[in-house]
């Protein structure tokens, strides 16, 4: 054996996932040879919990999914659902979900952002971040009287519509938003930080492809690939916004895009608040009983949802009765986990900082 | 005619969504379908979606779902494999991705993936007796709670 090799068991680093994820660095002085994620620690069961549970009863579980985009996981639910079971959506319903969604996606976003600060050693910054992302859990606050899991869906809408106080807060907040990323921007163009991002964890194209990346580290490789535009759901299509991509696919363009992202979503909501203070209209579909939600026959569905982590798809194999046969949850996060041995290998042991960071790898999503 | 029917044998065609088929062709062709939408210049796939397990008894299905970004279509292949003892064929060498799918699918219904050289439990303790996600699992550690 090579007595210059030392394995040693890195935790994770990142505030928002510690102790989740165990990293087995086989190194070599400072050099990583080879690195093996251990991932599990969080694993809570939710596919095989859902075979005893009537639709509406597993409702509330599949935003534990990932817990910091309770509205979109409930979405990718709530949308497979009512395809087994031929529900429609009022329009209004459709523009409240996807303007809660886009909010939801920045205050992810948001979260991310302090989080990876904090781990490359930036820390004023991070505290000014979740600052704005409380700005935005005390929205869904006054909305829902939950702070993070939300359990807003509803089969065939959602329930409560949006006020018009509610949509001034929202528009507010989207101002206060707008000035601060400005400033941020500026604070973070400074050389430590421009120095452990940039050039490290290169992610190609091609890599990107084949081991199944979605989302913000799909499009920072330079794939626009955006399945809100692609295959759009709710009112995506109805809804004006680009597919910002960056050229590089180190850890600084994953960041540069995510930047992007939220002004993106900026936008989507803003149509979204102009609709509905314009508009009237119902938020439920009346000729549903949502305690009574049996699909007629049976059916594989699969639902595709741009989460902000990537790609989450809910497949429900029904059998005709009231509880799902199979429901298979795909994640985003899952697949990035076994991008690390490859990102990793050949670089320095204090490279894993901001290359897992960079990736947005969020546990209790990968781990279900 | 779908491409994966003129040239492979279909076992069975089932709808999945409302403009979407899963085509079910034999295990031993799987490798090779899936190689040949990956190459082909008609399809290029390009992302593997995800692979799905699902337990029905007597027999045991995959669900492979492969995306092309050309086309902006999927395909949704599937076959099945016998319940006792059941292997299948990895497609690591196709997908790189498929390595953690394959592994969480060994873990939680038993299906060995032959060709996949790192396959061993990916969620689950090295320690858990069974497949949780087959439908005939009982618990047996007393101090969880039974779910029926």
């Amino acid at each position: 054996m090579n007595k210059s090799i030392l394995n040693i068991n890195t935790g994770s680093q990142n505030s928002s996932i510690s102790g989740l994820l165990k990293l087995i660095a086989e190194t070599d002085g400072d050099i990583i040879k080879s690195i093996e994620p251990v991932i599990g620690f969080l694993h809570r069961g939710l596919e095989k919990s859902a075979e005893t549970k009537t639709f509406l009863q597993y409702l509330p579980l599949a935003e534990k999914i990932d817990c910091t985009s309770g509205f979109l996981c409930q979405e990718a639910f709530c949308s497979a659902v009512e395809m087994l079971c031929e529900i429609d959506v009022p329009k209004r319903a459709k523009y409240i979900r996807v303007l809660l969604m886009e909010l939801n996606r920045i205050a992810s976003h948001l979260l991310w952002f302090g989080s990876y600060l904090l781990d490359l050693g930036s820390f004023s910054p991070s505290f000014f971040l979740l600052n704005e992302r409380k700005l935005i859990l005390k929205i869904f606050e006054n909305l829902t009287d939950e702070k993070i899991l939300y359990n807003f869906h509803k089969f065939g809408g959602v329930k409560q519509d949006l006020n018009k106080k509610s949509l001034c807060d929202i528009e507010d907040f989207l101002k206060i938003l707008s000035s601060k990323l400005e400033k941020y921007k500026n604070i973070l163009n400074n050389p430590i930080f421009l120095a452990k991002t940039k050039n490290i964890g290169i992610l190609s194209k091609n890599t990107a492809l084949n081991y199944s990346i979605t989302g913000a580290n799909l499009r920072a490789s330079d794939v626009p690939l955006d399945f809100r535009k692609t295959q759009p759901y709710l009112i995506y299509n109805q809804v004006d916004f680009d597919i910002p991509t960056q050229k590089q696919g180190d850890c600084y363009s994953r960041f540069l895009q995510r930047l992007a992202e939220i002004k993106e979503s900026q936008k989507i909501i803003l149509q979204c608040i102009e609709y509905l203070k314009l508009t009237k209209g119902e938020i439920n579909n009346p000729n549903i009983n949502i305690d009574t939600v049996i699909p007629k026959k049976d059916k594989t569905v699969i639902s595709y949802i741009e989460s902000s982590r990537g790609l989450t798809s809910c497949m429900i194999i029904s059998d005709g009765s009231s509880k799902p046969y199979r429901i298979k949850w795909r994640t985003g996060s899952f697949y990035s986990v076994q991008l690390l041995p490859v990102l990793l290998k050949h670089r320095y042991l204090t490279d894993i900082t901001a290359v897992l960071g960079s990736l947005d790898i969020f546990l209790p999503e990968v781990d279900r | 005619m779908d491409i994966v029917q003129n040239k492979f044998k279909i076992i069975k065609i089932s709808p999945i969504n409302c403009n979407y088929n899963k085509i079910t062709i034999d295990k031993t062709e799987l490798k090779n379908c899936i190689s040949f939408l990956k190459n082909s210049a008609e399809f290029s796939a390009d992302i593997l979606i995800s692979i799905a397990a699902s337990d029905y008894i007597d027999k045991l299905e995959l669900i492979y779902d492969i995306y092309s970004s050309k086309l902006n279509q999927h395909k949704y292949i599937s076959i099945y494999v016998e319940s006792l003892n059941p292997t299948a064929e990895s497609i690591c060498e196709i997908f790189k991705s498929a390595e953690y799918d394959e592994r969480e699918i060994f873990d939680l219904f038993g299906i060995k993936f032959t060709g996949n050289n790192n396959l061993k439990r990916l969620l689950l303790p090295n320690s858990t007796i069974g497949h949780p996600l087959l439908k005939n699992f009982r618990q047996t550690d007393e101090r969880l709670a039974q779910n029926e």
